[in-house]
């Protein structure tokens, strides 16, 4: 068990260092052309009628030429007011289709769009003004496949959404040094822009796929275009706002990284792919069940503290407490050096990141107990969605978007 | 721009030396630990020759004094008390001193046998109402851990109680085999009370308090 420790202990000490070496690199820099291609952005909605709305607004809004614009809702089956909504937007088409699922309603958008670039923006996200404008640029570059921007939480109200946003803003923020290095291998629903012709030529948006964003991602890469990050373009996604709806939304992205990963596991360890072949991949594998071992061990040192802590109160009450004494070298002698070292070192460091990607998304520390839970406890959440995600896949439950 | 070769190998240095920090820090807590310990043990290994020669003294001179010997002894046995949680604690933390945690342990467990057993001469000697406990624990063992809370706690709670800890498993001198075979000690926690109770399996600290009143 303490080889297992201190094993994870050097792999995540390894990550880190190299992250952080990541932050102070240079950037390729973006070239600011007067380019503005044909957009065609395309809303897959499924009764999304409380966002809907919002979501058009916000593309409505963008700083952006209107007649280089073109905005396609494609309604995917709903049964609520969808029509009338998209029926008030006139600069908006709305194109109705059995209900087939979000890849199916992308392709049908992809079928009739004319845009050069496409847009991917699910119908409970909102996009900042200068995004679109800010993301074509990256396009000058003929091999490039997808631009994503940096995803923020809207307006989170509930602890559980407050516990999401510091996950996108470190995900944000893992993302932008991710396309530094050339492995960025996802493209969220909430505004991803992708060339057209590219994911056309790839076959479109892969049908009966759980996460099929990352499944495109994974594809662009297979065909050796790239996919960068612009973090001063931010979009607001509406984030499940209680941990059953949660736990549910990272089964289905686990169980997509699962079936994905296993999909396009020839890239793993392939040079043709660079970092992302012979790092990203097989470390993303890798450290996912690291992640895991480390929550069991420290989970078990954790439970059995506390049982031995509720038997002895029980069985002595208040005299267990005349075991305590005030710190002195002894405490300090006494402190497993194995154990602490390395979470006194990750700590810091973990702090410094959490520092750096606040900073990367123009925000400041907020919600500071939801912050302590979260750097305390939401791994938990998603061990226990990774875990649920790979019974479901090794028996081959049904898919459920 | 900086290759991604160049900052796996960087990044491969920079982990190797934190790493290496890492076990230079735990080398001098090791260090500390078995100093900490080997300064108790000479304090208690003095302060049992210094029972005895005074022992020697009265016995060859006449005048011995029950009240003299108990509070030494009382004092000795609550020094090694302490010093066992402190050598079975640091123990679980070492990484690099396990030759000289063995001899600790071996000087240790002789140490303690050799005052229970003076604790219990006296304790016959001069009438004593004091409580001796002999405590077999095993390091690995959940309710031996609970056990030895409980003990502790007694200790505390109650002045003329010593107890003098064994640990089961330990097979590195013949002594602490024949005192398990003496006591007929089969499984652990086993808590023997003067010499004449032996209760085996984890006995709560009401269950404990109930038999000292008796």
């Amino acid at each position: 068990m303490e080889f297992v420790l201190i094993a994870i202990s050097y792999i995540s000490l390894f990550l880190t260092i190299f992250w952080l070496q990541v932050i102070y690199t240079k950037s390729d820099k973006l070239n600011k052309s007067k380019y503005l291609p044909h957009v065609s952005v395309v809303i897959p909605a499924y009764n999304e009628e409380e966002t809907l709305g919002a979501t058009l607004s916000s593309v409505l809004s963008l700083n952006y030429p209107k007649d280089k614009l073109e905005i396609i809702v494609v309604n995917d089956g709903s049964t609520d007011r969808t029509k009338e909504i998209v029926g008030k937007f006139k600069e908006a088409r709305l194109i109705s289709q059995k209900k087939s699922g979000k890849a199916a309603a992308l392709n049908k958008g992809l079928e009739i769009c004319s845009g050069e670039l496409f847009v991917c923006l699910d119908a409970d996200s909102y996009v900042e003004r200068n995004a679109l404008k800010n993301i074509v640029n990256y396009f000058s570059n003929d091999k490039m496949g997808a631009v994503i921007c940096a995803i923020k939480v809207h307006k989170p109200r509930k602890f559980v959404e407050k516990l999401q946003w510091f996950e996108y803003i470190i995900s944000a923020f893992a993302r932008k040094l991710m396309a530094r290095v050339d492995v960025l291998f996802m493209t969220p629903g909430a505004f991803s822009v992708y060339r057209a012709d590219v994911i056309k030529k790839l076959g479109g948006f892969a049908l009966n796929n759980l996460t099929e964003d990352f499944e495109m991602a994974l594809r662009l890469h297979k065909n050796h275009y790239k996919v960068k990050i612009d973090t001063d373009s931010i979009s607001y996604t509406t984030a499940p706002d209680t941990v059953d709806k949660l736990f549910k939304q990272r089964v289905r992205w686990y169980r997509g990284f699962i079936d994905n990963t296993i999909q396009y596991r020839n890239l793993f360890f392939n040079k043709k792919y660079g970092m992302l072949g012979t790092f990203q991949l097989p470390i993303s594998v890798l450290t996912t069940f690291l992640a895991l071992a480390a929550i069991f061990i420290l989970g078990f040192r954790f439970f059995k503290k506390a049982y031995l802590f509720l038997a002895d109160i029980v069985g002595m009450g208040l005299d267990y407490f005349k075991l305590y004494e005030f710190p002195s070298l002894k405490t300090v002698l006494g402190l497993d050096s194995m154990l602490w070292y390395p979470v006194i070192i990750g700590s810091l460091l973990i702090l410094f990141i959490f520092y750096k990607a606040h900073r990367n998304v123009k925000e400041s520390l907020k919600y500071k107990f939801t912050f302590v839970i979260y750097f305390l406890y939401y791994g938990l959440l998603h061990a226990g969605s990774f875990l649920t995600a790979l019974f479901k896949e090794s028996f081959k439950a049904k898919k459920k978007w | 721009m900086v290759s991604n070769r160049r900052l796996l190998i960087n990044s491969a240095i920079i982990t190797t030396i934190i790493f290496l920090i890492g076990i230079f820090v735990g080398y001098q807590l090791d260090n500390l630990r078995t100093t900490d310990i080997l300064d108790s043990l000479r304090q208690s290994e003095l302060d049992a020759q210094s029972y005895t020669t005074e022992q020697e003294f009265f016995e060859n001179f006449g005048g011995y004094n029950c009240e003299l010997a108990q509070p030494k002894l009382t004092e000795l046995s609550s020094r090694l008390g302490e010093l066992g949680f402190n050598l079975v604690n640091y123990e679980r933390k070492n990484i690099f001193k396990q030759r000289d945690y063995n001899y600790l342990l071996r000087k240790y467990f002789l140490e303690e046998i050799k005052t229970y057993t003076l604790f219990n001469r006296l304790r016959k000697e001069c009438k004593l109402n004091n409580t001796l406990i002999l405590y077999f624990f095993n390091p690995d063992d959940i309710e031996s851990e609970r056990q030895g809370r409980a003990l502790d706690v007694l200790g505390k709670k109650y002045n003329g109680v010593s107890v003098f800890s064994i640990n089961f498993d330990y097979n590195s001198d013949m002594m602490i085999n024949n005192i398990k075979l003496y006591y007929n000690v089969t499984k652990t926690p086993t808590v023997v009370i003067n010499n004449e109770d032996k209760i085996e399996g984890f006995i709560t600290l009401e269950e404990l308090e109930k038999i000292l009143i008796l």
